[in-house]
């Protein structure tokens, strides 16, 4: 079996003015269809660059230095603005990190996911309202016909994201990219909305390269994970695998940090400064090694 | 819950909802439009009536005034309350087609400007530099002064000035949209640019853009009065609130309501247009409704 996202040694600076911060330094990974892969990492690891540089959404400093990224089977690194809208919407989508912002405010809820549906399946406007109720009636939200007709505002975060979810999965898009997609809600409705996801990736088949800091939401939810820092993959493996021996040191350390609530009154075990100046240091010799070959050509 | 979405979006619930401003601004509001366009029944006399054996006539409160001419006469004998209700007609007239045609010029600039960035924002942010750097009533008395007097050349007048207002107001507001996550969505769904443009961050400065519009009807008002002053906008028999105030400053001791009845009419319009626009803007916008 093919798979569906192919990303080969990718990397990818921000470029401003004359200086230029790596932030991704060769990463590589695949996603099989139907498969849920999680990336873990702290923040700036770069796990949302990978989301993104997918997507094609990259900031405009943003710059893809090496490397490339297949989807299925066809290269999207460079591709121009006007197929990448081909693609956006109906191949693949994104289910955003923060829903108190990502819902246009003026525009009703129905309209918002109705105009997705007669963008990109032209369904006409009575299909394309029904649709949305089925759509809103998958999310479990209640009374649909209701919530169609109110605005953002008037909702919580909770049914605003399960809102997003719904368009995410409009049209059946064969890869969603979910960036931290239950950071910005309370615990309670972070474990009803990751039910939710899980739920209708199962129905629906469809991939998920699910990025989060929280190993928790990872164990839940993926079937394999990468644990990402300063933009390298440091360990990739089945999620059973992950959480049962853990290979890389900074995994370990990583299980050893959570905090758990079965031993409430243990000490917190942040990770060993030894361990992570190690693996700056490496992080440091790469660069080195990169620039060296760069000067060596010129 | 459900009733509260009844009222908010029925035509009741507008007027229920609206603050006092924008009651008082819309009255302002719709007594010019009302004026204006009943204006041959409302007025008493014709407004180029001349009657010089009735001239400087003084208004019904004081002594000696014939309740013929409520708001007294001018130097010829005409009507002044004719006059002023006539001149309701180009003051909307100015106020409606020249704030609209300002607004559509400075809004697509500004969204251009603020969408792309770049050249293009680099190019429009110095045009406004320059274009604010003219004293704008000189530039609007030369601009009329080439294309000739009359009330098109007031409107082009006002348009090609004050385009830099809406412009550098909807640039900014772009740019804060254009950083919202909600247009990084809407790119994620496979919007195009233009869609996204004119679909998504449109409608969202619209609340802006009606306060602005306002804003805007107002100065035309005044700007329009300026150039009839000079003598520059329609022909100088025709009653405008400006060319009032010219006559009238002429016999400003013998007869001070010739200038005190068209300054008022100029100041409540203005403030009229300016309530409504604040009073709109935050009744139609669905955030700050409530």
């Amino acid at each position: 079996m093919t798979a569906l996202l192919n990303i080969h040694n990718l990397h990818l600076e921000i470029q401003q003015g004359t200086t230029s911060l790596p932030i991704l330094r060769g990463v590589s990974l695949s996603l099989q269809p139907g498969e849920v892969l999680g990336l873990v990492g702290e923040s700036s690891a770069g796990k949302t660059m990978i989301g993104k540089a997918t997507l094609g959404i990259l900031p405009s400093q943003g710059v893809i230095t090496d490397g490339e990224i297949l989807f299925d089977g066809a290269d999207i690194t460079h591709i121009s603005v006007k197929a990448r809208r081909r693609l956006l919407g109906t191949d693949m989508a994104m289910i955003p990190q923060d829903p108190m912002t990502s819902l246009n405010p003026v525009f009703r809820i129905g309209s918002q996911i109705a105009d997705v549906l007669r963008l990109h399946l032209g369904l006409k406007s009575k299909e394309a309202d029904q649709r949305v109720l089925e759509l809103l009636d998958n999310v479990h939200i209640n009374r649909p016909e209701r919530v169609v007709k109110l605005y953002p505002h008037e909702l919580s975060g909770g049914m605003r994201q399960r809102i997003l979810i719904a368009i995410a999965f409009a049209c059946r898009p064969r890869l969603i990219i979910a960036d931290e997609p239950t950071t910005a809600l309370d615990v309670t409705i972070q474990r009803q909305v990751l039910r939710l996801i899980k739920e209708l990736q199962v129905a629906s088949g469809t991939a998920i390269l699910f990025v989060t800091h929280d190993l928790g939401v990872v164990a839940k939810i993926c079937n394999r994970v990468g644990v990402i820092h300063a933009g390298r993959i440091l360990e990739l493996s089945s999620a059973r695998d992950l959480f049962e021996a853990p290979t890389h040191p900074y995994t370990q350390a990583l299980m050893a940090a959570t905090p758990r609530y079965d031993r409430p009154n243990s000490a917190l075990n942040p990770v060993p400064e030894a361990l992570v100046s190690a693996l700056w240091d490496d992080v440091r010799s790469y660069d080195r090694g990169e620039r060296s070959v760069d000067t060596g050509n010129a | 819950m459900t009733d509260s979405i009844l009222v908010r979006h029925s035509p009741l619930g507008f007027v229920l909802a609206a603050s006092p401003r924008t009651i008082v601004g819309l009255s302002v509001f719709l007594l010019i439009v009302f004026t204006a366009i009943a204006s041959p029944w409302l007025a008493p006399h014709d407004p180029l009536e001349q009657d010089l054996l009735n001239s400087f006539l003084p208004p019904f409160w004081v002594s000696g005034a014939d309740p013929a001419f409520l708001l007294g006469t001018d130097n010829l004998g005409r009507d002044v309350l004719s006059r002023l209700i006539y001149g309701t007609r180009v003051a909307l007239t100015v106020a409606l087609v020249a704030a609209t045609l300002t607004g559509i010029l400075g809004t697509t600039v500004g969204l251009l400007a603020g969408f792309y960035g770049g050249w293009v924002d680099t190019l429009v942010s110095r045009m406004v530099d320059i274009w604010m750097a003219f004293p704008a009533v000189l530039l609007s008395i030369v601009l009329v002064a080439v294309i000739g007097a009359g009330l098109h050349a007031v409107i082009i007048a006002i348009i090609v000035i004050d385009w830099t207002r809406f412009c550098r107001v909807v640039r900014a507001e772009t740019m804060v949209q254009c950083q919202q996550d909600y247009v990084a969505s809407a790119v994620t769904i496979g919007l195009s640019r233009r869609r996204r443009l004119f679909k998504e961050i449109l409608p969202n400065i619209l609340p802006l853009l009606i306060s602005l519009l306002t804003l805007e009807m107002g100065i035309a008002v005044v700007v329009e009065a300026i150039l009839s002053y000079v003598g520059l906008s329609v022909a100088s028999d025709a009653a405008t609130w400006g060319g009032l105030i010219q006559e009238g400053r002429l016999y400003i001791n013998q007869a001070p309501w010739l200038m005190v009845f068209p300054i008022t009419c100029i100041v409540v319009a203005v403030l009229g247009f300016n309530a409504l626009g604040d009073g709109l803007r935050s009744t139609l916008d669905p955030v700050l409704r409530r």
